[in-house]
C-alpha cells in the first residue's frame, strides 16, 4: 500500500510529530509506504509532493484542524481520523483505512 | 535550549490534574520560563480542556502556547502519587513533561527539540530508561542526549 497523509493538532507542537512518526513506524511494520506531512508550528515538515500524492492509494488526514494544500489530493480517497487515535493505534488505523478503500472500489 | 537539572522535579505530590498544572506553572516561574504564573496555568488548563494530553504507560504532556512564556522549553515531573489523568490506556499518570512555547518566533531549533521529545515518548526504551534514573543530573543528561541540540 502507498499512503500519504497530513498530521496537525491545535498547538502544532507535540501531537503533530507524534502522530506522523507513529503512522510511519506502523507503515514500516506492515511493509507499506507511508509518508505523513507535519503541519505544525514549524510549517510543513516532510512535505508531500504532487508526485507522491498521485502515487498514493489513499490519503490519511490525522487531524480535526484545517489542512492546507488539500488540492494536491484531488481525486484521491481522503480519510480523516482523530489524531489521538492515530498515536494510540496507528497500525489499526492504517489497516481500517485500507479495508474501507477496498470496499469502496 | 538546554534541558538542565533545574528543569527536573522529583517526588512531586499533587492530588489532581488541576492542582498539578498550577504547581507546574509555579515551577516554570521558578525555573525562569515565565513571569506570569496565572496566565501560564490558564494556558495549560485550556489545552487540557480541549483534549487531554494524557498518553499511555503513565505519561502526560500538558502544553502551553502563550505570550506568558518567556523562552521555549519543557519541565519534567516525576510524581510520588499517580494522578487520575485521562489517558489512552486508562492508566494513571506518574511522569509528566510540561511543554511551553510562545505563540510566535519560538525558533525552529527549539521546536525541533520539543518534537524530538514528543516522538521519544513513543519509544518504550526511552520511557523505561528515563524511569530507571534517579538523580536529576542523570535524568537531564539522558534527556539531552536523546533529543539532541
Amino acid at each position: 500500500m502507498n499512503v500519504v497523509g497530513v498530521s496537525a493538532c491545535p498547538a502544532g507542537l507535540a501531537h503533530t510529530p507524534m502522530a506522523a512518526k507513529a503512522l510511519e513506524k506502523a507503515g514500516k511494520e506492515l511493509n507499506w509506504n507511508v509518508k505523513i506531512e507535519q503541519q505544525g508550528m514549524m510549517g510543513p515538515v516532510n512535505a508531500i509532493s504532487q508526485k507522491e500524492a498521485d502515487a498514493a492509494d489513499f490519503v490519511l488526514i490525522a487531524s480535526d484542524q484545517k489542512i492546507t494544500s488539500m488540492d494536491r489530493f484531488k481525486g484521491k480517497p481522503v480519510i480523516r481520523v482523530d489524531i489521538n487515535t492515530c498515536i494510540k493505534a496507528p497500525k489499526a488505523v492504517l489497516k481500517k483505512c485500507a479495508a474501507a478503500i477496498k470496499k469502496e472500489n | 535550549m538546554k534541558f538542565s537539572n533545574k528543569d527536573v522535579f522529583l517526588d512531586v505530590n499533587q492530588t489532581s490534574v488541576n492542582s498539578f498544572l498550577k504547581y507546574a506553572a509555579k515551577a516554570a516561574y521558578d525555573a525562569g520560563y515565565t513571569n506570569d504564573i496565572e496566565k501560564l496555568d490558564q494556558s495549560f488548563l485550556a489545552r487540557e480542556q480541549e483534549f487531554s494530553t494524557g498518553l499511555e504507560d503513565g505519561f502526560a504532556i500538558p502544553h502551553a502556547k502563550t505570550t506568558a512564556v518567556k523562552k521555549p522549553g519543557f519541565l519534567y515531573f516525576r510524581l510520588s502519587k499517580p494522578l487520575n489523568w485521562k489517558t489512552y490506556d486508562k492508566k494513571p499518570v506518574t511522569d509528566v513533561f510540561a511543554l511551553m512555547v510562545p505563540p510566535e518566533n519560538a525558533g525552529d531549533k527549539h521546536l525541533q527539540m520539543l518534537a524530538n521529545l514528543s516522538t521519544a515518548l513513543l519509544e518504550k526504551d526511552f520511557k523505561e530508561k528515563l524511569r530507571s534514573l534517579s538523580s536529576k543530573e542523570m535524568i537531564a543528561q539522558f534527556i539531552n542526549e536523546k533529543i539532541g541540540e
